[in-house]
């Protein structure tokens, strides 16, 4: 073929330049460290890396979210710690506060004890997390979630209850595509929504229904003997609210050695009325008849008096906490027309035999035939209406004719509450009108308050602990992807040094050729020769 | 006798003298752009009949030809216009792929790291320092996104500068080769002898025209060529030569296109006849790269500005205001033409709220529309696929659009007594990005980010049961509850409902009373407000839902802001923002690579259409040296036969 003179220098300037074109693309790859430079030179793998590197972010915005989280929850987990240490203090001052040997000089110390375990609690509950947020506030990290004002100057006995201030709500913080996980708890959660009793039911002492109480300035040796109760007419004189209304306490008051007159706290009166000992004297004032009967021994002097009041029980009957054996009947007891109503255990004594029986009353349905009593037996809750509770309260000791226990569904209370509760409890002075069965039973009360709120704690800690576990299984499993979208980017455009170099070197050689043969071949010249 | 043949040797000096010129005017012109070699086309003399026969009367030169093919030439200028049109392409389309490819300007980097500053308000709502962090990662946002746009707003203001100034350059080539006609015409027509090097010299403005624009050439009888674009569209007859010009589109005033001037207007040449060349390379960039990548970025920076407010309006900001819009968007650019009658009504579109199906959504297409009048119905146009939807008023036309929704709908306007023949250009989102900014109270108070939900639920505390209450949402549309009146559910295990009073809500309207019957789990929602009551509560158990006072560290909206980023949220719900950029990134980037692919074919057939017309047309002058050589001998040899002539005679003298 016949070829032209500027073809031959246009084909080796073309032929250079495309080596130049490719080695500076090479040399491009090698210093940028991609093969992809462009769009252009990879359409899909572009494409592709722009979604790989998005779920790349994505996942390492997780792995920050992650640490976030963990961090919160490692200041919640300490603060749960502290508050279980504190709790538990309070438990063991509750336990050494019940030692019957204690005075109440004794009995002052611990609750001395208590007001600072309250406070510390407190103190606590209205942790921040140190960027000026509120721990325990739910979504409202701004307001104080407890109230703190003046704990030590007021009487704990009086107390204002310590209200929550936030809300239900808990921070989220999204640790992986399809986790939110929640990196604080609520405040009620924590501190005021542990259930009372045993969490489903609170059992209590409910009083006796006619305490007799001496007058302290009596002066005779008049006692009472004994007194006996007809259950269904002091229910029905109580709940009557067609005059003449009932009105307790009553009072037996002597008049003189030989006379005494019933007068109700409306100010009637029987008039006198002759005093024997050792007789039964019925109560009944102003045309109500309470069904019930004393017997006074001994002699008066005019001016002694008698009591006649509802109050603590007589006798030493301690109730424990219960126990539910049957959830389903409970919850279908409880959502059926006794609803929110308390059951009552109720003591009285064999008419023939004169032994302790129980019977379970509800306002519903009145009261079961009576059954026999052991100190310690299981007593089943089923009522006359034939409500079974699917429940067992146990009572030990000795009740009295009148004492009551009470049972009734679990109702969150606070674990301020508690802490103030006992140290109520604790300031009550153990006398005629409350006994130191009563501190027992109701320090027992408290305790399985304390446990449940304890058990809250728990409960809510171990959620925490499992969140920081998941934390560290997502950790884990983030950084594998983190690594594996890494790697899929580097598949993609990441480059190949050993080929690019070697692809370098051969383009770099071809140019030398292709510089050295046009400089030949340009150089020859049939002019050269004529 | 002897002085015929030196007559005969004299023609053959001087033929020889011819051919050396020839030879010297080739080597000359070597290098010469576009110059074909030529030759001497040599025939013997009429020959003088004697006794004897026919006596040779030696050479001359019938005449001085070019090597050339018009083939070989043609098919040189039809592989250089397609060169120079993908060469023009290339330049400008590959600025676009360096952008979105380039990590810093792309619009991926600053995505990510706008999602991650709402992540780290989702992290801690209350710090005013991750608030700031969002703001500051949006505003690079929305700057990337304007960089971009203004560069492709460059890019668009640059092809219209190159349109005008090629159509200058092909008029003055026009001009030029109208001339040459002239001087081919006269030249040619006085001698019979082809004009060698004003037809290289034509030959040569018609293929530097090419490089501008597709021409066909025609030749008449007197020499002249008709050059011709299109499909006949007359550039040069003769010496006749029509004026192209660039003018603004009818339809879009900053849209500069090409158009032939028609006695005393220009008519504007439809873009499908302007092909070939650097022109048609830009006219086509245009057309399907530029406006495409605009649109599509417009659409994305629309759809993550509408989706984001849409779910920002869901929000509760700190000081326990619902959620205004996050980012501000201008209403879509709407073009009327200038072909339009005073008087005819002004259009205008306005994007529709997105659409929400557990995440917000757009329906934008990335498309332009146009809308047309014919007197008695509207009919829109999308101009991609040109579907079409007809009414007889905008809204029968925006009812279509309900049931077909495009993410815009027309703003009223009055088309009764309006000329047939009306038309408007729609691009709702060619200039999105030019109009995204941040709304500039929330960059002023970054209190104002809405990171919290508006509603709480709690289940009361003095609650039996074992039932607990999911966190809740908020769907759009949704009642705000009032501050300090919740609104709670009881639970009656009998009937196993949830029952709630009638509630009065912030906006003075009142929440009806209802019941459900209660499912464990089972999402109630009452007036938008969304919830789930778990376990199993007992009877008389209650729940409430209230207003989110205070909630100052809840950032339940601000994780929904950011999972917009995973979300499909455009399209119709079937792409992200993410792998929508990364269909835009993908598909200029296939057509830089197409572009250069195609270039790079074409380069290699013009080489070969070039080394084919060089074969013939072109001087090698190892040749031409070779010819003179041949020819100096030419010279020689008739220079002796002149020696021996006169040695001849001569010798007839000394026998004298």
């Amino acid at each position: 073929m016949r070829i032209s003179t500027n073809q031959i220098y246009d084909t080796g300037i073309q032929g250079m330049m495309r080596n130049q074109a490719r080695l500076d693309k090479l040399q491009n790859q090698i210093s940028s460290d991609t093969k992809i430079l462009t769009a252009a030179d990879d359409p899909v793998g572009a494409a592709q890396v722009l979604a790989v590197s998005q779920s790349l972010a994505v996942e390492e915005q997780y792995q920050t979210n992650q640490s976030s989280a963990k961090s919160q929850l490692s200041l919640v987990d300490a603060q749960l710690t502290s508050l279980t240490a504190a709790m538990q203090t309070v438990r063991d001052n509750i336990v050494k506060a019940g030692n019957p040997t204690y005075t109440a000089a004794d009995r002052e110390s611990v609750a001395k004890d208590l007001e600072s375990n309250l406070a510390e609690i407190l103190g606590i509950a209205n942790t921040d997390n140190g960027t000026g947020d509120y721990l325990f506030s739910g979504y409202q990290g701004g307001t104080r979630p407890f109230a703190a004002d003046g704990l030590a100057a007021k009487s704990p006995a009086t107390e204002s209850s310590i209200a929550y201030s936030g809300d239900a709500g808990q921070r989220t913080v999204q640790v992986s595509s399809s986790r939110q996980m929640a990196v604080s708890v609520a405040g009620s959660d924590v501190f005021m929504n542990g259930k009372n009793g045993n969490g489903t039911f609170v059992a209590t002492t409910g009083g006796n229904d006619v305490g007799v109480t001496a007058s302290t300035g009596n002066t005779g040796t008049v006692t009472q003997s004994s007194w006996s109760l007809n259950r269904t007419q002091w229910d029905a004189a109580l709940a009557n609210t067609v005059p003449p209304v009932a009105a307790l306490p009553l009072s037996v008051h002597f008049i003189d050695p030989a006379n005494y007159e019933i007068i109700d706290s409306a100010g009637n009166t029987t008039g006198s009325t002759p005093y024997t000992s050792g007789a039964a004297i019925a109560l009944s004032v102003n045309g109500v008849n309470y069904g019930a009967q004393i017997t006074l021994s001994g002699t008066p002097v005019a001016g002694d008096s008698f009591a006649i009041k509802p109050g603590i029980n007589q006798g030493t009957g301690v109730i424990d906490m219960g126990s539910v054996l049957d959830t389903q009947k409970w919850s279908a007891a409880v959502n059926n027309a006794l609803a929110g109503k308390p059951v009552e255990i109720r003591f009285s004594a064999n008419a023939t035999t004169g032994k302790m029986e129980y019977s379970i009353y509800d306002p519903v349905g009145g009261a079961t035939a009576a059954q026999a009593f052991t100190t310690g037996q299981a007593i089943s809750l089923k009522t006359a209406g034939g409500v079974d509770f699917g429940s067992q309260v146990v009572v030990t000791g000795t009740p009295k004719v009148g004492d009551s226990f009470t049972v009734t569904p679990s109702t969150s209370q606070s674990v301020f509450q508690t802490v103030q509760n006992l140290i109520g409890i604790l300031r009550s002075p153990v006398g005629t009108t409350y006994s130191s069965t009563q501190l027992a039973n109701d320090l027992a009360g408290q305790l399985s308050n304390l446990d449940q709120a304890m058990s809250q704690v728990s409960d809510v800690l171990s959620t925490v602990g499992a969140n920081e576990r998941e934390l560290v299984a997502l950790d884990s499993t983030s950084s594998d992807l983190v690594i594996q979208y890494k790697a899929t980017i580097s598949d993609i455009q990441g480059l190949d040094y050993n080929k690019t170099y070697s692809d370098y070197t051969r383009q770099q050689v071809n140019l030398e050729a292709a510089q050295k043969s046009f400089v030949k071949i340009a150089g020859l010249s049939l002019f050269d020769y004529i | 006798m002897s002085t015929g043949f030196i007559n005969t040797a004299v023609t053959g000096i001087q033929v020889a003298q011819l051919n050396l010129a020839t030879t010297a005017h080739n080597t000359a012109n070597a290098s010469t752009q576009g110059y074909s070699r030529q030759r001497n086309v040599q025939e013997s003399n009429t020959a003088t009949l004697t006794g004897a026969g026919y006596v040779g009367q030696g050479v001359n030169v019938a005449s001085i030809e070019r090597y050339y093919d018009r083939f070989l030439s043609a098919e040189v200028n039809s592989t250089q216009t397609k060169v120079s049109q993908l060469e023009s392409y290339y330049a400008q389309v590959s600025k676009i792929d360096n952008s979105l490819s380039d990590a810093n300007s792309g619009i991926s980097t600053a995505l990510a790291s706008f999602f991650s500053g709402v992540n780290s308000v989702a992290s801690n709502p209350s710090l005013t320092s991750s608030r700031q962090t969002m703001n500051s990662s949006a505003q690079s946002l929305v700057s990337r996104y304007q960089a971009l746009g203004d560069q492709l707003k460059q890019l668009y203001d640059g092809v219209n500068g190159s349109i005008t100034s090629t159509v200058s350059s092909i008029n003055s080539y026009s001009k030029q080769i109208g001339e040459i006609n002239a001087d081919i015409i006269v030249a040619q027509s006085s001698t019979k002898q082809p004009a060698n090097d004003l037809l290289d010299q034509r030959d040569r403005l018609v293929s530097e025209l090419n490089k501008l624009i597709e021409v066909s050439t025609t030749t008449n009888t007197d020499g002249s060529f008709n050059v011709f674009v299109g499909t006949g569209q007359q550039l040069v007859v003769g010496t006749l030569v029509s004026t192209m010009t660039a003018l603004p589109s009818v339809d879009d005033p900053t849209r500069i296109v090409v158009g032939l001037q028609v006695a005393s207007s220009s008519q504007e040449l439809p873009e499908s006849l302007v092909t070939g060349g650097s022109l048609g390379g830009l006219l086509a960039f245009r057309s399907e790269s530029l406006d495409s990548a605009a649109n599509e970025l417009g659409r994305e920076a629309a759809s993550l500005a509408l989706t984001f407010n849409s779910q920002h309006q869901l929000g509760q900001d700190l000081q326990g205001n619902a959620g205004a819009d996050y980012f501000t968007l201008t209403k879509p650019t709407v073009l009327a033409s200038s072909s339009n009658k005073t008087g005819s009504p002004a259009v205008s579109v306005s994007y529709t709220a997105p659409a929400y199906n557990g995440n917000f959504y757009t329906d934008l297409t990335g498309s332009d529309y146009r809308l047309d009048y014919n007197g008695s119905a509207l009919t829109l146009t999308r101009l991609s696929d040109k579907a079409q939807w007809s009414g007889t008023d905008i809204a029968a036309l925006n009812t279509q659009l309900a049931a077909d929704p495009q993410g815009f709908t027309l703003d009223p306007a009055n088309f009764s007594g309006v000329a047939a023949g009306t038309t408007y250009l729609i691009e709702p989102t060619r200039n999105a990005v030019s109009g995204l900014a941040l709304n500039s109270a929330v960059v002023a108070d970054n209190r104002l980010i809405a990171a919290a939900a508006p509603m709480r639920t709690e289940a009361t505390g003095t609650n039996t049961g074992k039932a607990t209450i999911s966190a809740g949402s908020v769907s759009p549309g949704y009642k705000a509850l009032a501050a300090g009146t919740p609104l709670t559910l009881t639970y009656n295990s009998a009937a196993n409902t949830m029952t709630w009073p009638a509630t009065v809500a912030s906006d003075g309207t009142t929440i009806a009373a209802g019941s459900v019957v209660y499912t464990s789990g089972k999402t109630i929602t009452i007036a938008g407000n969304n919830f789930a009551i778990n376990g199993s509560p007992n009877t008389g158990d209650t729940f409430s839902i209230a207003k989110n006072s205070s909630g100052t560290t809840d950032a339940r909206n601000a994780a929904l802001l950011g999972k917009l980023q995973t979300q499909n949220t455009m399209a119709g719900q079937t792409a992200s923002y993410q792998t929508a950029y990364a269909a835009l990134v993908s598909n200029i980037g296939n057509k830089t690579r197409e572009i250069s692919t195609t270039g790079d074919a074409q380069q290699a057939l013009l080489d070969q259409a070039t080394a084919a017309r060089n074969a013939v047309s072109g001087v090698n002058t190892d040749e031409e040296a070779a010819n003179l050589i041949i020819f100096q001998e030419a010279y020689q040899a008739s220079a002796k036969v002149i020696e021996i002539a006169s040695k001849l005679f001569d010798a007839l003298l000394a026998i004298n």
